[in-house]
């Protein structure tokens, strides 16, 4: 039997050279105060923050618990603090179109300045008019408009009153109006008088009347001139207190304000609609109460100002992270207020979104999270391509509503989006978001794993130390940090390279410090890494149990010993949550004579997947070129996976299906103490494929339980010897000969161990020798032939020959 | 003068304020002013509503019309629609003065009577402790004044000892905390010291005792009764807001 030498245990786990340390304790050790491995995020990330561009925003992928929102946020926090504050932005009324408010940029903390004044200008509005309208000099201008009216009034009336008496007829005020009546002596005739007269007198009474009549008419139709022009007279003279007023309290304002040419603006706006609207400052009740006035300056939201955001607090330029980045948690929104049924809302109702706080820096969000809120991710994109923020409710926007609502003026936006999150993500919007690619120009790529090299070996122990001191732990010794790089590199699945999950990392650091503190330990031992190593596996190993116990109990038929033909164990990894173990199964083959179809049972019952298929596919190609280069293989086989009922992916079981398929054709006995892991591809070469611990450990838990007979062990690619980071008592076993771990290039390598017998080498017609496996091979598959051949034949023979023919034949036989 | 109606018995009159009503009574600023004067003071109020017979004589003559103020349409003056109208004024002020009297817990009365506003002065009525006139030609009520202006309050005829207390008593309704008396120039100087000396006293009176001519804008004019008749027309005429008469 061939002789493939098993791998050393120096093979199968990747220690850390102590020497190698130069430490004690971390406690030694300053922090780490760059990140580790990271160098192509962190370049980019600082080239992303630094580059004022459009379009450069930046996507930071990686899987959680790198370290990604730290790494960022510091970044960020540098840059941002040597940035001057953004400005305040503000909403104000526009008086000309109220539904339209407009924006106001002030420089940081003059927003609050400003809202803080006109509050007091209003305060001061409602006891400063009131008080100027009831004051000595407006009562009396304003009483001599009224006098000069009433004046202008009555001396009408009483020109024609005097007229009317000279011609015996006096003007008499009716409730109505105003009527004509003769007199006589000051004195209105009776009726009775009146009738007494002569016809003559009566006539002329009724003609002066008649006159007179016209004349009053005239008068009084001419009052409501005279009126309009006492009215007008009155408003300006309202106007010009009010304009007095307002001006003398509006001019500490203007003062202060003089720098900023848009305030004033606003100033000398909010001047004319005071004038205008001067009326709505007079109590009504006409009593001035100055210690109400703070009260009521609510009522006057029209001259109030929203400070949108406020930066009068901000240090340096801000750095917002939206943690719900709904619509309008990043957008803005306009909120209402219902009253007697309707919903009401002014500009003072406008509130900020999270693009707006970051306006002038940076905002930080979690991709997932925006592409699962509804338009959340097309509004941000909206907005950093028109480089403004325009508030709209999600049904104006998406035209689902028709109602009057505000439209308030847009926001101009400087800001530097990050956004986080799964490569996957970033690589589907890449592909699929036409407008992504121009939004988003810097990806800063996270890596999950970086070299084991002696650099990194220092830096991770530094990195353990700033885990340890920051959140004050018991200080690890240096076997105890050469443990946890060991199992740094058990968890990057590779013995040279460590894993870059800090979030991992540090919730094995403070399990173990927790363990130590049980045993009452100043410093955390290897033994406490280890013992937090077990308890997590132990609480997430109940499945595994499950399943082995199973297998054990011969439930799940496993054969561990023996060898049988047409039977194989393969080896899988289950992965739940994010615990993951390695588990056999058994394969089976059978060949008989066919049409040259191999039958994978899996796919047929649609239980394989796509990448199963492919790996099956492969297989068979490389069965078909290799030994049936030159002729048909007359052979039907099927394959499959005993007792699983779940569905199969993945070709790390090709090399294994293969060699159970060679094994039945040429029924070739194979070694059950053996189990395989690995892809292969046509050429018949081994590749490397995922999981090989979990799955050498899984084997080789289900042989200890049925107990190990010095034979057993796993054939892995050889290619995944790089990756080996076996548990002790794996490595105790193979130390004691009781296990054995062997790597192959080639399917050859593997069937050589399996069955014992030699590869063999071809002749020149290509003809391997008997005592081969591939002469085997060879020479059942010429078998197959003759037989297809023969029944060929005779199949094709039953077709020409007359029945008697054929009887004949079989009596000469 | 004849009286049409006595809706309620007639108080006392030395505990009554009696205000003299007619057609062209502004509702919510005489009666009020009256209503308040009188909370004030704890009188009674009357109120008198006069239906001038020169009135119904004009709109019975044959060759009279009206010519409406609001619109200057001219219609027919009918004596039954002017008498109608009228009372609907009267039943109007007596509804009102009802109801705010009630609400100021004041005892009230009302009186429909028939006459010139001046008769009003021969008969008892006017020996009520206060007697209310209110201007004619152009009324104007009684304004409301912020607090530290100046209410004009022009005096005539002062020699009342019920004067201090009117004065006090207008204080709270005039919205203002400083009364300026003007004093007409015709009082003479005795008097005038007389009057004014407890005037001084209160709170809150500026008394500009300057002999100024006669305006028309004083918010209130009091005197006690005019002798004669002619001076008596001349003040209602003049009057553009409330006179009160004092005893």
């Amino acid at each position: 039997m061939p002789e493939t030498p098993a791998l050393p245990v120096a093979a199968l786990y990747h220690n850390v050279d102590l020497a190698g340390l130069s430490f004690e304790t971390t406690a030694d050790l300053e922090p780490l105060t760059s990140p580790l491995g990271q160098e192509r995020a962190l370049e980019a990330i600082e080239f992303g923050v630094d580059i004022q561009r459009e379009g450069f925003n930046l996507f930071v992928m990686g899987p959680n618990g790198l370290g990604k929102h730290r790494l960022v946020k510091d970044i960020l926090e540098q840059r941002a603090a040597a940035e001057p504050a953004p400005q305040d932005w503000c909403y104000i009324n526009n008086f000309d179109d109220p539904q339209r408010p407009s924006v106001l940029k002030l420089p940081a903390g003059t927003g609050r300045k400003l809202r803080q004044d006109m509050r007091q200008f209003v305060e001061e509005l409602l006891t400063a008019l009131p008080a100027s309208f009831q004051n000595e000099e407006y009562t009396t201008r304003h009483q001599e408009i009224i006098d000069s009216f009433n004046e202008a009034q009555e001396q009408a009336f009483a020109q024609l009153d005097q007229e009317a008496q000279a011609q015996g007829v006096a003007v008499v005020r009716t409730p109505g109006g105003y009527t004509l009546a003769p007199i006589k002596e000051d004195k209105l005739l009776t009726p009775e008088e009146f009738e007494k007269l002569p016809d003559e007198e009566k006539a002329r009474i009724q003609k002066v009347i008649d006159t007179l009549r016209v004349k009053l008419r005239d008068l009084v139709r001419s009052l409501p001139v005279l009126q309009r022009e006492n009215a007008r007279k009155i408003k300006e003279l309202q106007r010009e207190v009010t304009q007095l007023t307002v001006d003398q309290l509006i001019a500490w304002l203007e003062d202060r304000y003089t720098d900023f040419p848009d305030v004033i603006a606003y100033l000398d706006r909010v001047k004319q609609d005071v004038i205008e609207n001067a009326q709505s400052f007079m109590p009504a009740d006409g009593n001035i109460e100055p210690e109400t006035a703070h009260r009521r300056v609510e009522e006057y939201h029209e001259y109030a100002i929203n400070v949108l955001v406020d930066n009068s607090h901000t240090q340096g330029a801000p750095i917002v992270y939206e943690n719900n980045p709904t619509y309008m948690n990043l957008t803005g929104r306009v909120e209402h207020i219902a009253q007697m049924g309707t919903l009401l809302t002014d500009f003072t109702l406008i509130k900020a979104g999270a693009l707006h706080r970051a306006n002038g820096g940076y905002l930080i969000l979690d991709a997932h999270k925006v592409l699962s809120n509804v338009y959340a991710w097309e509004g941000l994109k909206r907005a950093l391509a028109a480089h403004e923020l325009k508030i709209e409710s999600l049904e104006q926007v998406l035209s689902l509503v028709s109602t009057l609502s505000l439209e308030p003026e847009s926001v101009p936006l400087n800001v530097k989006v990050v956004l986080m999150g799964e490569p996957l993500l970033y690589y589907l919007l890449r592909s699929y978001d036409p407008e992504f690619g121009s939004l988003f120009k810097v990806e800063a790529d996270f890596s999950e794993v970086a070299p084991r090299d002696d650099v990194n070996l220092q830096l991770y122990a530094q990195l353990i130390a700033s885990f340890q001191q920051q959140s004050q732990l018991k200080p690890l010794e240096k076997a105890a940090v050469a443990r946890v790089i060991e199992h740094a590199s058990r968890l990057a699945e590779d013995g040279e390279k460590v894993s870059l999950h800090l979030e991992t990392l540090n919730d094995l650091l403070r399990e173990a410090d927790y363990w130590a503190a049980k045993q009452n330990q100043r410093l955390i031992r290897t033994q406490d890494v280890d013992q937090a190593i077990e308890k997590r596996i132990f609480r997430s190993d109940r499945i595994r149990e499950l399943v082995h116990e199973q297998i054990i109990r011969d439930i799940q038929v496993i054969a561990t010993t023996g060898e049988k033909a047409g039977q194989i164990n393969g080896l899988s990894v289950l992965q739940l949550g994010n615990f993951s173990f390695g588990r056999p199964s058994r394969i089976t083959a059978t060949a008989r004579l066919g049409n040259g179809k191999v039958i994978d049972i899996e796919r047929e019952a649609r239980l394989g997947g796509k990448i199963y298929s492919k790996g099956i596919m492969i297989m068979a190609a490389y069965l078909a070129s290799r030994y049936a280069a030159d002729g048909p293989l007359p052979l039907a086989a099927t394959l499959v996976f005993e007792q699983s009922y779940g569905r199969v992916d993945g070709d790390s079981a090709t090399a294994a299906e293969l060699c159970v398929l060679l094994s039945a054709l040429a029924n070739l006995p194979l070694n059950q103490s053996l189990a395989v892991t690995g892809s292969m591809n046509q050429q018949g070469e081994i590749q490397a494929i995922g999981g090989v611990n979990e799955k050498i450990e899984g084997f080789f838990d289900i042989c200890q339980a049925k107990g190990l007979n010095g034979q057993q062990g796993v054939i892995i690619p050889s290619s995944n010897q790089v990756h080996l980071m076996l548990r002790q008592d794996v490595r105790d076993a193979v130390a004691a000969g009781q296990f054995h771990v062997y790597t192959a290039t080639v399917v050859d390598d593997v069937m050589e161990q399996l069955c014992g017998l030699p590869r063999g080498t071809p002749d020149a017609q290509g003809r391997y020798p008997e005592d081969s496996f591939n002469g085997r091979l060879q020479r059942r598959i010429d078998t197959l032939r003759s037989l297809h051949r023969k029944y060929a034949r005779e199949a094709h023979a039953d077709l020409d020959t007359p029945q008697e023919q054929i009887t004949h034949d079989a009596d000469d036989s | 003068m004849t009286q049409m109606t006595a809706k309620h018995p007639a108080h006392s009159d030395s505990e009554t304020l009696t205000v003299a009503l007619d057609a062209f009574s502004n509702l919510s600023a005489d009666v009020d002013l009256a209503l308040r004067i009188a909370a004030n003071l704890r009188l009674r109020v009357r109120g008198v509503f006069i239906e001038e017979p020169s009135l119904l004589q004009a709109a019975a003559l044959p060759c009279t019309s009206e010519i409406m103020t609001n619109s200057g349409t001219e219609r027919d003056l009918s004596a039954a629609r002017l008498q109608q109208s009228l009372r609907s004024t009267a039943q109007r002020i007596e509804t009102y003065l009802a109801t705010h009297a009630q609400q100021l817990g004041l005892a009230w009365s009302y009186e429909v009577i028939q006459g010139e506003r001046l008769g009003l002065l021969q008969t008892p009525l006017s020996e009520s402790r206060l007697l209310m006139f209110f201007g004619r030609v152009h009324h104007r009520p009684f304004p409301r004044r912020s607090a530290g202006a100046l209410r004009d309050i022009l005096l005539i005829n002062g020699d009342s000892a019920r004067l201090p207390q009117v004065i006090e008593a207008l204080t709270p309704i005039s919205g203002s905390h400083r009364l300026r008396i003007n004093v007409l120039e015709k009082m003479p100087a005795r008097e005038l010291h007389a009057v004014l000396t407890p005037l001084s006293r209160l709170p809150s009176i500026d008394i500009d005792a300057t002999p100024e001519p006669l305006k028309t804008h004083y918010d209130l004019i009091l005197t006690t009764a005019p002798k004669k008749q002619d001076d008596w027309r001349k003040l209602l005429d003049m009057a553009r807001g409330p006179v009160m008469v004092l005893p």
